[in-house]
């Protein structure tokens, strides 16, 4: 299955004066997984806000799945079926980790219409069962209960995940992944998400800094620095690239 | 998911019982006062749908009071036939389509511009109120009579003995009923998702901003209700119910008694009614006792005084943690 799934173009972003994003134009396709690098202060927080409607563009357009969502909100563009998660996890601190992914499920209503008049005020037992199974598939089914603000880093990134896969998304857009995280943990999240992939048939577009997990994991990588496109291709193409090497230069991430 | 639990029952039932018993046992002044109060409390309950279920702290709650006392008393005074029901009803109305027409206004700001818009709103209705010679001008919108209510198997007189005391509780707890119920399901886990992390919830599908304007102005309207249940039994409705010394009870209420449980504002409204009550005959000393307990509260206890439950609940739970590692 193949085909452009996000595309946009002529993206324009300024804060003030300030020009974060001038004309990138950068397109996902079908089940594939995208990775956006480059140094820090590139722009690449600022493409994911314009992408995901967290923002307002000043310029360009986007569209997904054909339909031109330039103007949507982020809620709107949730239910066409993004995902995002943050460098940060976000989560609901003060509710269960099942809770937490309840919210989703409600929101997009995937477990069904629910009865005109009801009285009980717990969820229904579609929806748990739905909430417990998303959390299952993320290897948290152990810690359903458990108030989410008291989870580790890596759970709460995990249940961020979970409350995403609870959206039916089409496409993550992961914000740095494995942000804070240690390399061994970097690994089990890698995984994770790969798998995550494979079995919802779903495409990714992400940020990171580590080019461990940007060359493992990327189909095509594009490379932004001051705000402007300088690079786009397979991994070797990226790796092989004049420019891309003279801004890590030194750094000996391109090696790793 | 969450049941009630049998000590929470008995403890609800026994107040009930207290309630009812309390013409019986109390005399007219303090039954007067506990009416009072429950209405203040379900105002106090509709101000917490906002700050602790959504986030949103308004510090001009008592322009729906007020507009809910007006338009009550017009109503009660010019179309006597109107049944009471439908009265408080058409109040509730009137303060859900002020809440959507400001809630729209109003829905992307959060904070302080927020609470400086809410103030504004309040002192709009204010000035509205206390200029407007048709509503009585300064001197508020009076001689209000309690109506007779037609209940289908016969007549309930508002003005005599305890009946109005009885209808005020029947009409608290139905709306205390519906809050409850709205907050524990879907819509309330929306709105507390809200209010943990708006950006979240957004990226988790949830309407922010449409969510927003359903909870300002629900509040809206419970706040109108009560209003219109207040003014016949107090027989006036005066512009104080939108200055802003009215707007800040429901916020004292909820500090006392604690934010994120739905029944803090009712224990904050207790506590704060028997102090009010039993310092009313030591002048000037009434607003120093409470003052000086609601500082003692805050400062002990920033989360109030149900805030004590989840607090010791984390305190088990960490030292639960300290021991397995």
């Amino acid at each position: 299955m193949t085909g452009r799934l996000l595309e946009a173009r002529g993206l324009e972003k300024s804060y003030g004066a300030l020009k974060v994003t001038k004309g990138v134009s950068l397109h996902v396709d079908t089940g594939e997984v995208l990775a956006v690098i480059g140094p820090n202060g590139a722009g690449k927080t600022t493409l994911f806000k314009v992408l995901t409607g967290e923002t307002r563009l000043d310029g360009g357009s986007v569209s997904f799945k054909g339909r031109d969502i330039t103007t949507m909100s982020a809620h709107q563009r949730v239910r066409l079926g993004f995902g995002r998660t943050f460098q940060v996890a976000r989560i609901f601190p003060e509710m269960t980790a099942l809770e937490n992914v309840i919210v989703a499920i409600e929101s997009l209503g995937s477990a069904g219409p629910a009865p005109r008049l009801r009285l009980g005020w717990w969820p229904r037992r579609e929806v748990a069962e739905l909430g417990r199974h998303y959390l299952k598939e993320v290897g948290l089914d152990g810690k359903a209960l458990q108030e989410a603000g008291f989870l580790s880093h890596g759970d709460k990134k995990r249940l961020e995940l979970a409350c995403c896969l609870a959206l039916k998304p089409r496409i993550l857009m992961l914000d740095e992944p494995t942000a804070g995280m240690s390399p061994g943990d970097r690994r089990q999240a890698v995984d994770l998400i790969m798998r995550i992939k494979r079995d919802h048939d779903l495409s990714i577009m992400l940020t990171e800094h580590d080019m461990g997990v940007v060359f493992g994991m990327a189909d095509r990588i594009v490379v932004l620095n001051y705000g402007e496109l300088i690079a786009e291709g397979t991994v070797e193409m990226v790796r092989a690239n004049e420019r891309v090497r003279e801004i890590y230069l030194g750094s000996g991430a391109l090696d790793a | 998911m969450m049941r009630i639990s049998l000590s929470s029952l008995a403890i609800g039932l026994a107040v009930l019982a207290l309630m009812l018993a309390l013409p019986a046992i109390a005399n007219q002044g303090v039954v007067f006062f506990a009416a009072v109060t429950y209405i203040y409390i379900v105002f106090a309950f509709s101000w917490n749908l906002m700050f602790g279920y959504t986030g949103m702290a308004s510090f001009g709650h008592g322009a729906f009071f007020a507009i809910g006392a007006y338009c009550g008393g017009v109503l009660v005074m010019k179309l006597p036939e109107l049944h009471f029901l439908l009265v408080l009803l058409l109040a509730g109305f009137l303060g859900l389509a002020v809440g959507l027409v400001v809630g729209f206004v109003v829905r992307k700001s959060s904070g302080v511009y927020f609470a400086i818009l809410t103030i504004a709103l309040a002192q709009l209705v204010f000035l509205f109120v206390s200029s407007s010679s048709y509503l009585g001008r300064d001197d508020g919108y009076s001689g209000i009579m309690p109506p007779v209510v037609n209940l289908g198997v016969g007549k309930l007189d508002l003005s005599n003995g305890n009946n109005y005391y009885y209808f005020i509780l029947g009409i608290t707890i139905l709306t205390t009923a519906a809050l409850w119920r709205l907050v524990h399901g879907p819509i309330g886990r929306r709105l507390r998702s809200i209010q943990q992390d708006s950006q979240r919830a957004e990226f988790l599908g949830v309407n922010v901003a449409g969510y927003r304007i359903l909870s300002f102005s629900l509040a809206g309207m419970v706040a109108a209700i009560m209003g219109a249940l207040y003014a016949p039994y107090l027989r006036i409705a005066t512009p104080e119910f939108a200055y802003f010394v009215f707007s800040a009870q429901p916020v004292l209420y909820t500090m006392l008694g604690g934010m994120h449980s739905f029944w803090g504002p009712a224990v904050g409204g207790i506590i704060f009614g028997m102090l009010t009550y039993l310092t009313r005959t030591l002048s000037g000393f009434s607003e120093i006792i409470t003052g000086f307990t609601l500082l003692v509260v805050v400062l002990a206890l920033p989360t109030g005084i149900l805030g004590i439950r989840s607090l010791l609940k984390h305190a088990r739970r960490s030292g639960e943690r300290g021991k397995t590692q």
